[in-house]
């Protein structure tokens, strides 16, 4: 659990992070943080925002002290690659809201990550296949390899779509430490 | 938040990255890339990653993206000075034996010619 000192070196974190990143204050007042028993964060759907909110997660994840570094590395870089898609697919770059919301405890992180874009599914979790290298090669992708390295990140994912109100990813990872078993 | 410098070696162009690479900063080294592979008959490019700290898939799309087109000219594109965080998602995705890696600038000076 992030407890009241925890929150306030966040915004501390935005802050210090946003200047480093160069980012107008714009973007910084945009990102609000709400206490609970787990940490969500709201901020605009812009690609200038992506590190900040990685840097961010990397932050929080470390405070729940249930993950190597290794693995809030992975849990941050499947994180970006989720927001990247809602900004350029559900969102189609156009200005919007995101809400991550990452809640630590139970040897596990639960990541909920809500968009209210106007087209809905960004994707389909179970119909993602795996890269051909042979056609990689032919084709000259640039794209779509985003959701599969979430697939291999993360140990469960859910997508849940309510068309004209809001569409969640649901995705969770188990503690590699195995600590704080009770929940903390 | 990514800076790309260009130099000129003997059998290749290195392309050196400070910072990062995400969705925001791909197109960047995209265009450089890009011009490269255009304009050379046997684009050989050695992409030194000793100071770039986080790649994200668009980042590594336009290394997957712009191979093809280079190997096709019979140029190819390698990397030097990859550190464990940007060679983890490789290996994630399962590209790691899709290019070649050096650990050093010195062995790519001595080994990339083609």
């Amino acid at each position: 659990m992030i407890i009241k000192e925890d929150l306030d070196n966040l915004k501390d974190f935005i802050d210090d992070t946003g200047k480093e990143l160069s980012l107008p204050t714009s973007y910084n007042s945009d990102i609000r943080l709400f206490f609970g028993h787990d940490v969500s964060v709201e901020f605009k759907s812009s690609l200038s925002n992506l590190e900040l909110v990685r840097r961010l997660s990397k932050k929080i994840l470390s405070l729940s002290d249930l993950f190597s570094e290794y693995a809030i590395n992975d849990i941050s870089l499947a994180i970006d690659e989720a927001l990247t898609n809602i900004i350029k697919h559900s969102y189609k770059n156009n200005s919007g809201k995101i809400i991550l919301r990452i809640k630590a405890g139970n040897a596990k992180v639960e990541l909920e990550i809500k968009d209210f874009g106007k087209k809905g599914a960004f994707f389909n979790p179970g119909n993602i296949p795996e890269p051909k290298k042979d056609e990689l090669l032919k084709n000259n992708s640039k794209n779509g390899f985003g959701i599969f390295l979430i697939k291999k990140i993360m140990d469960k994912i859910n997508y849940y779509v309510c068309p004209g109100i809001s569409n969640t990813l649901f995705m969770e990872k188990y503690s590699d430490k195995l600590l704080n078993i009770d929940g903390r | 938040m990514l800076e790309v410098k260009i130099s000129e070696k003997k059998h290749f162009k290195k392309i050196q990255l400070n910072g990062i690479l995400n969705a925001e900063t791909t197109p960047k080294l995209d265009s450089v890339i890009y011009k490269i592979s255009a304009n050379n008959n046997c684009p050989n490019i050695l992409m030194d990653l000793e100071n770039l700290s986080f790649i994200s898939s668009a980042g590594i799309g336009i290394f997957i993206g712009s191979i093809g087109k280079i190997r096709e000219k019979k140029g190819d594109l390698r990397f030097c000075n990859v550190n464990k965080e940007v060679k983890r998602v490789f290996e994630l995705l399962e590209m790691e034996d899709f290019f070649i890696f050096y650990d050093s600038l010195d062995e790519a000076i001595n080994h990339f010619i083609l």
